[in-house]
């Protein structure tokens, strides 16, 4: 064979073999972002484990926004606030976390937002900038990106230089931008990446991405605490009504903390719609004992979800509150988690 | 800025490599072009900004010595550097340059950089923090020599139970009065004093706080500080970041001889937000920020300081009565903060932002200076830049000062030296030359606090760990 039609074929080997089906050694892409050694590596993140690498997976995918990916990394992982809130991010960008979000783990807003501060673990400070970012807020995005940085073993990660990098492009500060793509231009694997989020020469993607996440920023400024998610989240859709993703977070975030009367305060019946949505309703009107026919017509409630209401009900006094027959049958509606659902305090 | 890059595939390992070009609003960086420096100033590397450079040879000729450099960064030999300083204080080398570029285009560039015969106070401490400011984590404290690139670890995170530390400050850029924070458990205020190290608990029960600001008399005996509350909080608008405030501060006054602290009641007013005090170049004064409380964070953009003047008795240690207005907030339409007396007594510099007590991310934030015999204020427009300008210190002769800028990337803070004249006339300002050229393109740390001194502090990171981990600081009253 020719020496050009073998090197041909390597290529074409060495593609086919970068597209298998397998997952990617998202431990291994890890520690080659954060510039760490085989000992470092293990000193930082202990040995190899299934959960970790689906943690580094979820975290690396995410970035990428590949986000049917991180949805199969988090399915049927161990719970925990990390998977919960990758989980529900993926789950929210595929435009499903009201539908979904009974049917994995919820740590209550843990799973949506990830408070962090020098105590928290590294992982946790890596991943508290993607919702963020997904939002359009673009203030915790890069504070958040920041302390991935500064928390990580050697203050350095490509995922973190690639959200700053894009930070700053969505927020026009391309001088910043350039700096954060210098450097990564200098990282394997990195120089696609770069090029296509060059100022004034991105990709259309990356163009198309920049332009939706600049509609989402904040039009009036206020100064907030950190973990004033529903502030920011007021805002977010003050500044944009149609920003579907902070309309979802908002109503969740009511939902999860069981704060119903800002859940019917922020819920438009006639534009959200979610069965999720509708047993939150229920539970708001039976406390208020406002289940009138005009509530009723006006929240939009089916009779089929009436009925398993009152079926809900009639059945927690035939078990006298006992939580484990409920869980066996309504173990996925909000009823149940409003119930039954504690905070974990430590 | 136009943002330019060259891609290829390396035919070798099939990877694709791509060129990003940076500070390209400037022909080479640090932008050196046109500067004035003092005569002890460590080599002014640089490289040149542009995309796809093939050749470059740059020469320097200043009277009859003439040197040349091939290739893109030009980066001298220190003792060529500074036999070309000796020979040049005052005087102004000529540095042109012919640059070869892709598709046969070709750039010949000129300039000059003027050598003051004003020498500089030879050493700079600052803080390497990255720019979050609101959690630390492995932050130090570091001391280079400005003549070379020699640098050393004053204070850092591995000595200190990685607690967090804060400006390293001298009194009129003295070598052997100076002072910064431990926090944490076993943190306190070092007080290096006349060859003495102290570990200090600046904390008296009538303070709202342990000392936060503040600076040292000119005599070394008293400490003027403020306590404060201080609060973060976020803007929701990408471009505003960070902004910190104090719900409380007062000002209180510490005699470290004594081992006392005085809260004067003036300084310490429950309607008013006293910060930032600093001494008068001869000690008889106070100058400080203050501002009326607001509900806050909402009123945040009405929180106003204005620079304020109290005198002080160096005898007793006791502040007058009667507190002047020597800056009004209201009629400025900004808020004063980081108030910095020259040691000659005629300037006091400080920081203008439209509101609020923490700049650093405020991008109309801007050096003032006034001239403190005629009250009459001076623009700075020579020094400042469209990010924010802040944290300045003066040298001991009062001829240059160093401040924290984020021109550039607008994100990491860099220390800028400036030269000011008699007349309050100033230079355009220069950037801390390195060694490597490229260094902060390739850093993801601010310099937080530059401050000039006339020597090397007599400690080291192992003296205060030690101190750290044995010295029981000592209380005040």
């Amino acid at each position: 064979m020719r020496p050009d039609k073998i090197f041909y074929l390597i290529i074409i080997t060495l593609l086919f073999a970068s597209c298998s089906e397998e997952d990617p050694d998202y431990r291994q892409i890890w520690q080659k972002a954060h510039h760490l050694d085989d000992a470092r590596m293990t000193a930082v993140y202990g040995e190899p484990s299934e959960n970790m690498d689906k943690l580094f997976g979820a975290a690396l995918e995410a970035v990428e926004g590949n986000w049917d990916k991180v949805r199969l990394l988090t399915e049927g992982s161990r719970p925990s606030d990390l998977f919960a809130y990758y989980h529900n991010l993926a789950m929210a960008m595929e435009g499903h976390l009201a539908d979904s979000l009974m049917y994995y783990y919820q740590p209550f807003e843990r799973g949506l937002f990830l408070p962090v501060d020098e105590k928290s673990g590294q992982m946790r400070i890596a991943a508290s900038s993607e919702v963020w970012y997904r939002l359009g807020e673009m203030t915790m995005a890069e504070h958040s990106a920041m302390l991935a940085q500064i928390f990580s073993p050697e203050h350095f990660g490509v995922p973190y230089l690639k959200r700053l990098a894009e930070i700053n492009l969505v927020n026009g500060q391309d001088e910043a931008a350039l700096k954060y793509l210098r450097l990564l231009s200098a990282e394997d694997g990195c120089a696609e990446w770069v090029e296509d989020r060059l100022p004034g020469q991105e990709s259309r993607k990356v163009r198309e991405e920049i332009s939706l996440l600049r509609s989402f920023a904040h039009r009036s400024d206020m100064v907030h605490r950190p973990t004033d998610y529903r502030g920011v989240l007021k805002s977010l859709l003050a500044s944009n009504p149609d920003n579907q993703l902070a309309r979802e977070y908002l109503l969740c975030l009511d939902i999860i903390v069981k704060d119903l009367g800002h859940f019917i305060e922020d819920y438009d019946p006639s534009r959200d719609r979610s069965r999720l949505y509708d047993e939150a309703v229920l539970i708001f009107l039976a406390q208020r004992g406002a289940m009138t026919p005009e509530n009723v017509a006006h929240f939009r409630l089916s009779p089929e979800i009436l009925q398993e209401f009152t079926d809900y009900n009639n059945m927690v006094i035939f078990n006298q509150g006992e939580m484990e027959p409920m869980q066996k049958k309504y173990g996925k509606t909000y009823w149940f988690f409003y119930q039954y659902a504690k905070r974990n305090v430590k | 800025m136009i943002a330019v890059s060259g891609l290829c595939l390396c035919a070798a390992c099939g990877t694709k490599s791509v060129e990003v070009a940076t500070n390209t609003d400037t022909a080479i960086y640090p932008d050196y072009m046109g500067v004035t420096v003092p005569s002890n100033i460590a080599p002014l590397n640089f490289h040149y900004t542009a995309e796809g450079i093939r050749k470059a040879l740059t020469t320097v000729s200043c009277n009859d010595a003439s040197h040349q450099f091939d290739g893109r960064e030009v980066v001298w030999d220190l003792q060529q550097w500074k036999d070309l300083l000796a020979s040049a204080e005052g005087d102004t080398p000529f540095f042109s340059s012919e640059i070869s570029l892709k598709k046969g285009r070709k750039v010949a560039l000129e300039w000059e950089v003027y050598v003051s015969a004003d020498r500089i106070d030879p050493y700079l401490s600052y803080r390497l923090i990255e720019p979050g400011y609101e959690v630390w984590h492995e932050v130090e404290i570091r001391e280079r020599c400005l003549e070379d690139f020699g640098e050393r670890v004053l204070s850092d995170w591995r000595h200190t139970g990685n607690s967090c530390m804060n400006c390293h400050i001298h009194s009129q850029a003295r070598a052997d009065l100076s002072m910064f924070y431990v926090r944490g458990r076993n943190g306190g205020a070092f007080l290096n004093r006349n060859g003495e190290l102290r570990k200090l608990s600046l904390k008296a029960k009538d303070m709202v706080s342990g000392t936060v600001y503040g600076e040292i008399h000119p005599s070394g005996r008293y400490g003027v500080f403020s306590s404060n509350i201080i609060i973060p909080g976020f803007h929701t608008q990408g471009s505003r970041r960070l902004e910190v405030y104090d719900t409380e501060s007062d000002l209180a006054i510490a005699d470290f001889d004594k081992n006392e602290m005085t809260v004067p009641p003036a300084l310490a007013r429950k309607d008013v937000l006293e910060t930032f005090p600093v001494f008068s170049a001869d000690g008889r004064s106070i100058y400080y920020c203050a501002a009326d409380t607001l509900p806050l964070p909402r009123d945040i953009e009405r929180l106003r300081y204005s620079l304020m003047k109290v005198s002080f008795d160096e005898a007793t240690g006791r502040t007058g009565r009667e507190v002047e207005v020597i800056w009004d907030a209201e009629e400025h339409e900004g808020s004063v903060c980081h108030p910095k007396c020259s040691p000659d007594g005629k300037w006091i510099m400080y920081t203008v932002a439209d509101y609020g007590t923490f700049p650093i991310w405020h991008t109309e934030c801007q050096l003032e200076m006034m001239n403190l015999q005629t009250g009459e204020t001076v623009r700075m427009d020579a020094a400042n830049s469209d990010r924010s300008d802040t944290y300045h210190s003066w040298s001991s002769d009062s001829r240059w000062f160093v401040f924290a800028s984020k021109r550039g990337d607008g994100k990491y803070g860099k220390p800028y030296f400036c030269h000011v004249d008699a007349h309050g006339r100033l230079t355009k300002p220069f950037v801390l030359p390195q060694e490597d050229p490229w260094h902060y393109e390739n850093t993801l740390r601010s310099f937080n606090i530059p401050d000039l001194s006339d020597g090397p502090v007599n400690f080291d990171a192992e003296t205060i760990g030690r101190m750290v981990r044995e010295t029981e600081a000592e209380i005040f009253q």
